[in-house]
């Protein structure tokens, strides 16, 4: 395995939705399902299907609540989903540095 | 608005550059500063009276070039506290319901927890400093000079309600809050004074709580307009 950083990409975080969820997760701490659905224009299995993939590599926690009489769930930002962003964030500023460099 | 999907969606830069738009959107969802502002305007007017009619207490000491004076009146000193304390829990529910209300956690409690803990400061620093007049001069060797009130001023409950403000302005990367508290800031330190320093007049206090709580109705009037701009009601 060489040390090109196409090999610090992780599968699971390195996909449009999925870094997404977890870029406005990261920023907002705390936010509802029906959010991400709009802002990512999503439909409702989608984006579950993609939030359980999250789920269960450990990135976010899932939370079904009630406001009033109002179903809500709320989704959170570990501290290891917070880590893969940022890792992720900092890999794809490494690829593009590199393929500027490669072009130039 | 969507999360739009373009051909080359794998790409390092297309990615990045969705990333960062997805961040800021989610960033002005979370901006309120316009409450803040309006708050702490509203707490600034309703401390006229306070400062008119409450009991001053002063004290003077001498300090290289000259005298030092400190006059306070008592009934502000036990307004400011309690009109923070309560603008804070208002600022702080203000927040918590726009969340729940769009479905975006906030990111503001860092600010109310540090307004509160300056205006337990500001509290603590003008009891010593109505006893301790010379004080910062003479540890800061600064004279009966210009300086020495500024930072009296910057301790003030005005001056850390600029405090608090700086790190909002930080926590919603908003440029225009920036602007404003820097505006803000320089009209609570510059001296103004009706009649003079000796013999100052009851209504001494009007020009500072005019002008402090002028910038900030103008400015939680700026930022909700510019948050409507975009489209967005401000609440």
């Amino acid at each position: 395995m060489t040390d090109h950083p196409v090999n610090g990409l992780d599968d699971i975080v390195h996909q449009r939705v999925r870094l997404g969820i977890l870029a406005i997760a990261h920023q907002a701490r705390r936010v509802e399902f029906s959010y991400l659905r709009t802002e990512l224009d999503l439909s409702a299995g989608n984006l579950s299907q993609h939030l359980n993939v999250l789920d269960n590599a450990g990135l976010i926690t899932i939370e079904k609540g009630y406001e009033g009489k109002r179903p809500r769930t709320w989704i959170h930002l570990t501290k290891s989903g917070g880590r893969a962003m940022r890792h992720e964030i900092a890999t794809l500023k490494t690829l593009i540095q590199r393929l500027e460099a490669h072009v130039s | 608005m969507t999360y739009e999907t373009t051909p080359a969606a794998g790409d390092p830069q297309h990615l990045l550059t969705a990333t960062r738009e997805l961040t800021r959107r989610v960033r002005r969802e979370q901006r309120g500063a316009w409450l803040p502002l309006l708050v702490f305007a509203a707490a600034t007017l309703a401390a006229s009276p306070f400062y008119r009619y409450g009991h001053a207490a002063g004290h003077c000491s001498s300090v290289r070039g000259g005298y030092v004076c400190t006059i306070y009146p008592t009934l502000a000193l036990w307004y400011w506290p309690v009109a923070l304390l309560l603008g804070y829990a208002g600022i702080s529910w203000f927040y918590l319901h726009k969340a729940r209300q769009r479905g975006v956690g906030t990111r503001a409690q860092p600010f109310v927890a540090f307004g509160v803990l300056l205006a337990v400061f500001a509290t603590v620093w003008t009891v010593w400093a109505i006893d301790h007049p010379g004080f910062l001069a003479q540890s800061l060797h600064l004279g009966s000079s210009h300086p020495s009130y500024s930072l009296n001023r910057v301790a003030s409950p005005a001056g850390v309600v600029g405090l608090a403000l700086l790190l909002l302005a930080w926590i919603e990367r908003s440029w225009l809050l920036l602007a404003i508290t820097a505006g803000y800031l320089v009209v609570v330190v510059i001296p103004v004074f009706i009649g003079s320093i000796t013999h100052p007049s009851p209504w001494a206090f009007l020009p500072h709580v005019l002008l402090e709580s002028g910038v900030l109705l103008l400015g939680s009037v700026a930022l909700a307009r510019a948050q409507r701009g975009r489209g967005r009601p401000a609440a």
